[in-house]
């Protein structure tokens, strides 16, 4: 074992060149298949973030016309029963008017948790001038209704709900959430605020969620492990939906992706074997006269084999390492670079340590399976050819 | 080859000559189980090779049988020390001290005292060739088999390594076969054979009668 | 050992020419000596107990060769000798030719041999040391002998007068082939040259002459 493992070093040592430029090609393979992996992964999962990152992934909704009265106990009984499910945030949601002197515009006011409903939609950082409401009657506006309304921060309109009433309400602030279907539509208020408006009791009409992040493609699972909870009583239950229902076209896009990550990854993978495998093939006829030495000596078969195993061992786990490296530093240009004109990345890298180590592990069996045959050629070299040819 | 029927006495020093194409290196390497007779046997010490697994004949080779090729054949990779520590190793016995030591002594005796740290490539043709020499001894093989030692070496090399290889013939009583052309080396064996197409044509050994 | 060897040995040993020379001459003009004498007592022991001293190792090849020198000089200054006792023998009508084969330095027994066939009654012809076999068919064509005497020392020799041997006897199966010399003292020697005799010593040469 130590002497072939001594040879091998040797071997490869003695050719400097031709063994950095091995390690070379083993490591520029696995670094494209970590580059192309983080680029992929993370393109994915901006996208995937981008879509139903500040939503609601599962939602449990009321019957039609009904409302949840007894929604803190449904929460706490599912955080207890249902596994995967982040953060729960009952909402409570009126559509009306806003009446600003002679504007008038339609509105969606959504009435909230702040603190969990913060944790889906982050407020936080959507607001672009005021603040997130706090008291009852106080309200955040969709930067669309600036230009409609012609409104400002402290002003106060009227929310009018037909056939239910008008409500006074204060604008604290205005939020953003780049797309404009929200921003024009929307006004957002605690619970109380719509709940008074609408004139019910401390009721909300569904209860949206969010699944955590790495279960995200279990999302109809969890939601029939969610429907689960809910017994028919003849009364009617609650409907629950998720994301994956309302955004098909969405998951096939990510699926062709994933399955042409795996295929360039796939291929990479195999020109890498192909290159180590040829390689070592050609050091073994390099070094057949020294193996023929060996032999001479009375090196066993399995010594000899050993020799280009270790071979190939020590180019993939070199590879790999520089490889691993060569990957993370084109990925850390790429997003140091590669810049939007905000100052963030144009893609954003997802860098999974669990993937890199996979390839790095991938890299290393391939030399090790390719440096099979080159071996077995080895054991099976006879002295004497070796001799005469020389 | 064909009809050869030879046996070497213990502690000989044999010469086995004849033209290029005869046969003889064939016979070196059958004789060193390098190469499998298509019939016949080849018994070293007692046993027979044919009925030896790949395992035993490396063994064989390992302990009891030394090579010195005309290409001298050193690992180039490797420095004259290790070469020469290189059976040992493949012995798999641990390296000690002693064993350093003693490969130190046989390039002492070859007189590569001053070069024994240099890689086998940045060697002269005589000093890898002596290199070798002392390699072929590191185990203490009971045979050392010999094709052409002093085959790309000039005369004076010759002269050095044909003094050697009989030193250590007397000195630790090894058996040694050499096939060569040089008749220098030839006329001053103990035993002269001649191979002529593949048969022995001429087989004298020098016992004054 | 012959009484007058003590003190050839001695002027050889000093590599005294003269004095060797004219000792071995004068011991055959004065009859105290025969000429076969002269050859088996003085000159052949002379040469076989030659040994180096130790402290002239360094120069021992030269003290060899200028004895050598001395002992060939004796020989051919015999020669007078041999003509001498021919004129008093039977003469044998056959043909020998003598040599030493290709590489084969050693002559002294070679030209003992061949005084020895002369005075024998043979026409017999030396005709050098270190000659190539095409040489020597060359020369048995031109002499067409009825004997080849070859003298080996030197027994890696025996390789080549194996073949010199076949090839006289492919060509000129007739002739008779002689050897002699000390390679063919080793083990197996003999067996490999074809022959029709081997003789250990010059003398045995009269054995042939007898046969005729
Ligand atoms: C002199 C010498 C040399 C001289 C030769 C000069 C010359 N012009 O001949 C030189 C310096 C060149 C030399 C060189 C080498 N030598 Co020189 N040499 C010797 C030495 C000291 C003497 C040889 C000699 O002249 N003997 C005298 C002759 C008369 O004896 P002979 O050859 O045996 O012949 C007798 C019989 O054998 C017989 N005979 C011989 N031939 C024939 C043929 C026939 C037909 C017949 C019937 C009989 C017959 O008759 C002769 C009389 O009885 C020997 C030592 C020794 N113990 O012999 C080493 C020796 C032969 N050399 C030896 C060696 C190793 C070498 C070298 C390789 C390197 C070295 N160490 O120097 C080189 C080789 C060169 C070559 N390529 O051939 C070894 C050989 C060992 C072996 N196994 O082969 C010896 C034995 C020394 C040793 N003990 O190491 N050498």
């Amino acid at each position: 074992m130590k002497l072939a493992f001594s040879i091998a070093v040797r071997f490869l040592k003695s050719g400097k060149f031709q063994t950095w430029f091995i390690i070379l090609g083993i490591a520029i393979g696995v670094s494209v298949q970590v580059f192309i992996g983080s680029l992929i992964s993370g393109l994915q999962k901006s996208l995937v973030d981008k879509t139903i990152g500040n939503s609601s992934q599962i939602t449990i909704q009321a019957p039609t016309g009904e409302y949840l009265s007894d929604y803190s106990d449904i929460i706490t009984s599912l955080s207890t029963n249902v596994d995967g499910i982040k953060i729960y945030s009952p909402t409570i949601t009126a559509r009306g008017t806003l009446l600003e002197g002679t504007d008038t515009s339609p509105v969606v006011m959504r009435g909230f948790d702040f603190e969990s409903a913060n944790q889906i939609y982050s407020f936080n950082e959507k607001i672009t001038e005021g603040r997130i409401p706090t008291a009852i009657n106080e309200i955040a506006l969709g930067i669309g209704f600036k230009d409609s309304l012609n409104i400002d921060l402290n002003d106060q309109i009227t929310f009018d709900i037909p056939t239910i009433g008008a409500t006074e309400v204060t604008i604290v602030g205005f939020f953003d959430f780049k797309v404009s279907a929200i921003n024009t539509a929307w006004a957002i208020t605690g619970l109380n605020t719509v709940q008074t408006s609408l004139g019910v009791g401390n009721v909300v009409d569904s209860i949206e969620s969010q699944i955590e992040d790495d279960l995200i493609f279990d999302a109809e699972v969890i939601s029939a492990s969610v429907e689960n909870q809910f017994v028919n009583d003849g009364e009617g239950i609650p409907t629950v939906s998720n994301w994956i229902q309302s955004n098909e076209e969405l998951l096939s896009g990510l699926q062709g992706q994933s399955i042409s990550s795996i295929m360039i990854q796939v291929f990479v993978m195999i020109s890498v074997v192909l290159a180590i495998a040829s390689i070592l093939a050609i050091i073994v006829m390099q070094k057949s006269k020294q193996i023929g030495i060996l032999k001479a000596m009375g090196i066993q078969n399995g010594d000899a084999s050993l020799i280009f195993l270790f071979e190939g061992l020590i180019l993939g786990v070199l590879g790999a390492v520089f490889g691993v490296l060569l990957g993370l530093g084109l990925s850390y240009a790429f997003t140091t670079f590669a810049l939007n004109s905000d100052g963030t990345p144009v893609v954003p890298l997802f860098i999974d340590p669990a993937f890199i180590a996979l390839s790095a592990v991938i890299a290393i069996v391939a030399s090790l399976g390719a440096s099979l045959i080159p071996a077995r050629k080895s054991s099976k070299l006879s002295v004497i050819e070796v001799i005469r040819n020389a | 080859m064909f009809g050869i029927n030879l046996a070497f006495e213990e502690g000989s020093f044999n010469s086995i000559i004849g033209q290029s194409g005869s046969g003889k290196s064939t016979l070196l390497n059958i004789l060193g189980s390098l190469d499998r007779p298509t019939s016949g046997d080849i018994i070293i010490n007692g046993k027979n090779t044919k009925n030896m697994s790949n395992t035993e004949i490396a063994v064989l080779r390992n302990e009891s049988l030394g090579f010195i090729f005309q290409f001298h054949y050193l690992l180039p990779e490797f420095t004259a020390l290790e070469n020469v520590l290189m059976p040992y190793r493949i012995s798999k016995r641990p390296v000690t001290e002693e064993t350093i030591k003693y490969a130190n002594e046989l390039l002492d005796i070859v007189g590569l005292t001053k070069v024994k740290n240099n890689l086998a490539i940045n060697m002269s043709g005589g000093q890898q060739q002596r290199v070798a020499i002392a390699r072929s001894l590191m185990n203490n093989p009971k045979i050392i088999l010999a094709d052409e030692p002093t085959g790309n070496l000039d005369s004076d090399s010759t002269e050095q390594v044909y003094e050697l290889l009989r030193k250590i013939n007397r000195q630790f009583g090894t058996t040694f076969i050499i096939i060569t052309h040089d008749r220098h080396i030839a006329e001053k064996a103990d035993r002269i054979i001649e191979i002529k197409d593949g048969r022995i044509n001429l087989d004298i050994s020098k016992t004054n009668a | 050992m012959n009484q007058y060897f003590e003190k050839f040995e001695e002027y050889l040993s000093q590599e005294d020419k003269d004095n060797s020379v004219n000792y071995v001459l004068k011991l055959l003009d004065e009859k105290l000596l025969t000429l076969e004498q002269v050859y088996m007592e003085l000159l052949v022991p002379a040469q076989h107990t030659f040994v180096c001293k130790e402290e002239d190792k360094e120069i021992c090849i030269w003290k060899e060769h200028s004895r050598t020198s001395i002992i060939r000089t004796i020989l051919e200054c015999t020669y007078p000798k041999v003509i001498e006792r021919r004129k008093s023998i039977n003469k044998i009508d056959k043909k020998v030719v003598i040599f030493t084969p290709s590489e084969e330095y050693h002559e002294i027994g070679a030209i003992i041999v061949n005084n020895y066939f002369q005075i024998a009654g043979f026409n017999s012809q030396y005709i050098g040391a270190n000659t190539p076999k095409n040489d020597i068919i060359l020369a048995i064509k031109a002499y067409k002998p009825d004997y080849v005497a070859i003298s080996v020392t030197n027994y890696y020799n025996i390789v080549v007068t194996k073949l010199i041997a076949q090839e006289i006897r492919k060509q000129y199966p007739h002739v008779k082939i002689i050897i002699g010399g000390q390679a063919f003292l080793q083990q197996g020697a003999i067996n490999q040259v074809e022959h029709d005799y081997y003789m250990i010593k010059a003398e045995n040469v009269f054995d042939i002459a007898k046969e005729v």
